[in-house]
């Protein structure tokens, strides 16, 4: 195999499985490549080079020796660096954890590890998850753009080809705002699908854990391996007869003509695939970023109240100011917000009656300018967090299933997001119709300029 | 002006009960968002209740209320 790190995950898996690639061969190709990308796209906090080759000779002797564990077996994949890793520095993004050795795993790493996978390292994180610059990393795309976030060293890093497969987390949008400004595929579970325990909490009710890579099959191979319920097999369905529902109102209010532009023209090729499309109405969805804000910041004021009373000066100024502002909220503001997530999760109930996905953007807009911090509409500006967050909210509140995949570009060569929705529980059926667009597509074949011209592998991709 | 130092002192009281330290030009920052942000908030009364139809609040994900509803 003369590229292996343009291969998805899917296509190294059937390679390494039938022993036609080496996992110490595929782990050296990433390595190589986070050496001569990562001084630039700045995704890793910790490469884990000697750890990793170790995990790798081990994969190989397993395989060879006939005890192969799966699809994940040998597979190199990176972890958000606010989800523990026994041994390893766990630091948020913060001062405050700069320190912090974690004396056991995540439950998502266990289960990486466990299916066979490599960690090869920690990536970046926003400051405690709680905005979605993700400083210093930068969009492989445009490395004057950001990556979004929090997630944005997991989305970075797949995007450069650095890795295979990621885990990030989601409260306000943080697995998908990141894959949509990066051009990769993020999934946030069903609440509480994939285990919490041992990620550092924003927002318990709205803390997500899930996966990204940069094919919807990839992404299924991943979940399926911190899940108890298959879904890679209901890939193969084709959509034909599933329900697309669009909703008019506020998923395209203030968004960027070639977002619109794009996200529509995604919808018109899953009707093209069979399937029957349906406007949704979701009246209360419009207060979704209000209440997520009512929610979030006490909930992430709380999850801090220690630090802040005795370390408030290691926090960045932003994050220190959302805390502080968490402090003061009102008990009756966030039992109201409590009260919208109610009406907002009944609408979406009522929608799902009728449709099987809903189809909105991920983001309002692409990824913006490093340093950016206001985005003017018309008449008014909005703040990048707010912007990025605002078609977000409305699944973390509810607790549904929502994944992004690339589906164009603008006319500044940015990736844009389509946002897919689906009921509690059925992952499954997002995942078979993004597949089915994504195989009838090439939006996510294309490789960021900095892939084609930068290290040893120069050629383009597939 | 007066709501403005208005706010700034109910920071300053109610950081001190909850045993927060903010000095002066934190409170100065805080001021304008606290009251932006308690001005947003006033969307949310949109739920509440003319008569006797309560929304209740939830807390967080129900699988059990999309479970009954789905058939």
């Amino acid at each position: 195999v003369d590229q292996p790190i343009e291969l998805t995950l899917a296509q190294a898996a059937g390679l390494l499985a039938d022993r036609t690639l080496s996992v110490v061969d595929l782990l050296q190709a990433h390595l190589d490549r986070i050496h001569a990308l990562d001084d630039r796209v700045k995704a890793f906090v910790t490469v884990l080079e000697d750890q990793a080759m170790a995990e790798a000779q081990t994969a190989e002797a397993e395989i060879e020796a006939g005890r192969h564990r799966g699809p994940l077996h040998g597979i190199p994949v990176v972890i958000k660096d606010l989800i523990a890793t026994a041994g390893v520095r766990t630091t948020a993004g913060s001062r405050i954890l700069e320190d912090w050795v974690p004396d056991r795993d995540a439950t998502v790493v266990r289960k990486l590890k466990d299916a066979g996978a490599v960690i090869v390292g920690k990536v970046t994180t926003h400051e405690f998850a709680a905005s979605v610059f993700t400083p210093p990393t930068r969009n492989p795309w445009g490395l004057d753009h950001i990556p979004g976030g929090s997630s944005g060293g997991s989305a970075a890093a797949l995007a450069a080809h650095m890795c295979m497969g990621a885990i990030g987390t989601d409260t306000a949008g943080s697995i998908r705002i990141p894959s949509s400004l990066c051009g990769v595929v993020g999934l946030k579970p069903t609440y509480d699908v994939v285990s919490r325990r041992g990620v550092v909490p924003l927002s318990w009710s709205l803390d997500h854990v899930g996966p990204m890579a940069r094919t919807v099959e990839d992404v299924a191979l991943l979940l399926d391996a911190l899940t108890q319920n298959p879904t890679q097999p209901s890939l193969r369905e084709r959509p034909t007869g599933l329900r697309v529902g669009i909703p008019h109102d506020f998923f395209f209010d203030d968004v960027d003509e070639d977002v619109t532009a794009a996200v529509l023209a995604a919808i018109d090729h899953l009707s093209s695939l069979g399937m029957d499309r349906r406007e949704v109405t979701l009246p209360t969805v419009n207060l979704a970023p209000i209440a997520g804000e009512a929610i979030l910041l006490p909930e992430s004021s709380t999850y801090h109240a220690r630090w802040l009373r005795t370390r408030p000066q290691d926090y960045g100024r932003h994050v220190r100011t959302l805390l502080e502002l968490g402090e003061f909220v009102l008990a009756t503001d966030y039992l109201r917000a409590q009260r919208v997530r109610t009406a907002i999760a009944e609408e979406f109930s009522r929608a799902f009656e009728t449709v099987d996905v809903i189809a909105a953007p991920t983001t309002p807009v692409v990824a913006t300018g490093y340093g950016q911090r206001r985005i003017p509409w018309g008449g008014r500006e909005e703040s990048v967090l707010s912007a990025l967050c605002r078609l977000n909210y409305p699944a973390n509140l509810a607790g549904l299933p929502a994944l992004s995949l690339p589906c164009g570009f603008s006319r500044t060569g940015l990736p844009i997001g389509l946002q897919l929705m689906a009921r509690p529980f059925d992952e499954a059926t997002l995942l078979r119709v993004a597949h089915a667009y994504e195989q009838t597509t090439t939006w996510h074949a294309r490789t960021p300029p900095l892939s084609r011209s930068t290290g040893p592998h120069s050629e383009p991709g597939r | 002006l007066k709501n403005s130092l208005d706010v700034r002192d109910v920071i300053r009281r109610a950081a001190k009960m909850a045993g927060l330290s903010l000095d002066d030009d934190r409170i100065d920052e805080l001021g304008p968002l606290v009251e932006e942000l308690t001005s947003q908030f006033e969307a949310l009364r949109r739920l509440d209740p003319d008569g006797v139809e309560q929304v209740e609040p939830a807390f967080g994900f129900r699988p059990s209320a999309w479970t009954n509803q789905s058939s």
